[in-house]
């Protein structure tokens, strides 16, 4: 999952997009309104955390501008004033989410995860194909009970896959979705990391959930389903 | 008594009875005198008309009195009395309504008319006449053309008359005087009243609206009876104070919006950052990348608290105090210097024209804190290869400092809150430097220093003029 993060504050940014990146996000982060607009034009983002107050131009102008141009991205505005008129607005300026300065970091993470469900329109926090259990919250992965110990990069494919599932999905995709902008990934990064991926659930013994389609991409047709 | 209304009615009602009553018993007492007066009279008349009855005859003073013609000396209940004496006290005639009584005796004054009250022998109240008359011989033929005038005797008349009548009319007179009067006090009363609920009601309705005001959602002026020319200093001055409430309120909404959002985003920074460190514990280089971006917040946030102390400070008066003679070229070379790098790094030329030999007497310490906070405004908010200038020179008995930069995206009615605590051109926090307190630090210094502190705006020139006064 990707999700861009446009926050003008340096150390806010640091703590969320390291945050982020722990709990197994790629981020993108950018300190003013332009950039984040320019980034979430050109890039396919599972989610955009928008402060308000930012130089240049404010947040509601992006979300404003994005929703204009029929961006569909999810959006969690991110801001240090909360009044009631202040959240109404930014909802009808086409926000699904609001949390207000300074806020507790596992809020946002839950309301992130909360977020990339819907756009994956699924609500379920845990997502189970037979004995294969992916929890997002905690970011656990089992089989049949069975913690399997994945990688970050192992974990953010087999989520995007998950999220997924019968649908066939471009390698450029997948890439778009696990890696950060400054990521640089080899030509065989995905493929590596999709090889890595079967080797240990396999190795937990769950059968190959990832088919290879032949000039197109990957399908995510677990067991159980 | 509190109400103004109560009062005014109180003493316009104690002072229009006061005016009554004394009216009243004037207005008695003249009707008084007039109605005795004319009884008075009535006696006078009935006591001259005995006179002329008043003769001398060889026998001595006689008076022909006929008894059928005045009834009225009759005996009876509503008799008159009178009583005739020689001047030794010999009694001459009596009326028969004395029968055995006498009437009290003093010799009467020639052509003297003198009154009193007595009690009549009947018991009655009565009232008297005393009159002494010359009575003179019966005159007898004389054929000279201008004969001797006679000699007379004295004698000494009283007539005496019950004062019933008199006594009823003054009753009626003092009870027709005391029921008008009551009805007159009771009647400006009701008008009093009436007319001080009218007069006052503008002051009634003024009183209303200002209790009334909202200070959550003060109206923007009070629409009063601003026509009435007594009320309207009052409704000027309470709009105008109306204005200024409204505007402190705005700037302190303002100001308390401000705090907020500038201590908000360190708040939220350091916690953000802590969170992040704790929840994953073993990511030392994130952790110790968080605990320096979290010194970074507490020194922001002390330097905030030490401004805000030293503003807490001018505005309570307690700095200023100190009396030391200033080079002003030298204050000025020392804060350029203090933001050389500053002006280097975002490529401001900084031009300095101070008066030659320009010195005065003020606040070293706070001077600096002024002129500092001043050439960081035009050093940081100048647009990078801009210039500044900073000008000293004398005016009279002041030292004036201008500041001239280049502004970007200020406008004009932002000089109206460019010197409120906190406040910024820009909602977003981005430039961590400013907090948004440095022109209101300077202006309160400037007025610690019993000077000002003023801002100007032409197209994009921003200029700042201190004003101090030379306290030497």
């Amino acid at each position: 999952m990707k999700i861009l993060l446009v926050e003008d504050s340096e150390r806010l940014r640091l703590a969320i997009r390291t945050g982020l990146a722990n709990a197994g996000y790629a981020v993108d982060a950018v300190p003013d309104g332009r950039s984040g607009l320019s980034y979430a034009r050109k890039n396919p983002y599972d989610l955009i955390i928008l402060d308000i107050m930012l130089p240049g131009l404010d947040g509601l102008s992006v979300l404003r501008s994005l929703r204009q141009d029929s961006v569909p991205t999810h959006v969690l505005l991110l801001t240090a004033k909360g009044s009631v008129d202040e959240r109404v607005e930014g909802l009808r300026a086409g926000a699904d989410d609001y949390l207000v300065k300074p806020f507790d970091f596992e809020e946002l993470l839950a309301r992130v995860e909360a977020l990339v469900r819907r756009a994956f329109a699924t609500k379920a926090p845990v997502l189970e194909f037979g004995d294969l259990r992916i929890e997002t919250a905690s970011r656990r992965v089992s089989v049949d009970g069975h913690e399997v110990a994945l990688t970050q990069r192992e974990y953010r494919l087999l989520n995007y896959l998950a999220h997924k599932p019968d649908v066939v999905v471009s390698r450029i995709e997948i890439e778009d979705h696990i890696y950060h902008e400054h990521a640089l990934p080899s030509s065989n990064a995905v493929d590596s990391a999709v090889c890595s991926l079967r080797a240990k659930l396999k190795a937990h013994g769950y059968g190959n959930p990832i088919e290879t389609v032949r000039g197109e991409g990957y399908l995510f047709a677990p067991e159980g389903r | 008594m509190n109400s103004i209304r109560t009062r005014i009615l109180v003493f316009t009602l104690l002072s229009s009875w006061a005016l009554i009553l004394v009216s009243a018993l004037v207005w008695y007492r003249s009707a008084e005198g007039v109605l005795v007066s004319q009884f008075d009279e009535a006696l006078a008349v009935g006591a001259g008309s005995l006179a002329t009855l008043m003769t001398t005859t060889d026998h001595g003073v006689e008076l022909e009195f006929a008894d059928e013609l005045t009834p009225e000396f009759r005996p009876g209940p509503e008799a008159a009395y009178f009583e005739a004496w020689t001047a030794d006290g010999e009694v001459v005639e009596r009326s028969k309504s004395l029968l055995d009584h006498d009437l009290p005796f003093q010799p009467g004054k020639l052509g003297v008319h003198e009154y009193w009250n007595l009690r009549l022998p009947d018991g009655r109240a009565g009232r008297a006449c005393r009159v002494g008359v010359e009575v003179l011989p019966v005159e007898a033929e004389n054929e000279d053309e201008n004969p001797p005038r006679p000699t007379g005797v004295v004698a000494t008349i009283v007539v005496a008359e019950g004062r019933g009548r008199l006594d009823r009319a003054l009753a009626a007179l003092w009870y027709s005087v005391l029921v008008v009067g009551t009805l007159v006090a009771f009647g400006n009363l009701v008008l009093f009243h009436v007319v001080l609920t009218r007069g006052l009601r503008p002051l009634t309705r003024l009183g209303h609206d200002v209790a009334s005001l909202d200070p959550a959602d003060l109206p923007e002026r009070l629409d009063l009876e601003a026509d009435r020319k007594e009320l309207r200093p009052t409704v000027t001055g309470l709009n105008v104070l109306l204005g200024r409430v409204r505007e402190a309120m705005e700037r302190e909404k303002r100001t308390t919006s401000n705090i907020a959002h500038e201590l908000m985003t360190p708040i939220a920074e350091l916690r953000s950052l802590t969170e992040v460190a704790l929840k994953w514990p073993d990511k030392t280089d994130y952790a110790l990348e968080a605990l320096r971006g979290a010194h970074d917040v507490a020194v922001h946030m002390n330097g905030l608290a030490e401004t805000i102390l030293t503003l807490a400070r001018c505005q309570e008066g307690s700095l200023g105090g100190v009396e030391e003679r200033v080079d002003a070229g030298a204050a000025v070379e020392a804060a350029v210097r203090r933001h050389e790098a500053a002006a280097r790094r975002r490529d401001v030329r900084v031009d300095v024209e101070v008066e030659p030999g320009l010195a005065f007497v003020s606040d070293p310490a706070l001077l600096d804190v002024v002129l500092s906070v001043l050439v960081a405004n035009a050093v940081d908010h100048g647009p990078p290869g801009s210039p500044a200038l900073l000008r000293a020179r004398r005016a009279g008995d002041r030292v004036v400092f201008t500041f001239h930069n280049r502004v970007v995206d200020l406008e004009r009615a932002d000089l109206e809150h460019i010197a409120e605590p906190f406040w910024q051109k820009s909602a977003s926090r981005t430039e961590r430097r400013h907090t948004g307190l440095g022109l209101s630090l300077a202006s309160e210094v400037a007025t610690a220093l019993r000077g000002s502190l003023e801002f100007a705006l032409q197209a994009d020139e921003f200029s700042a003029t201190l004003s101090l006064p030379d306290r030497g």
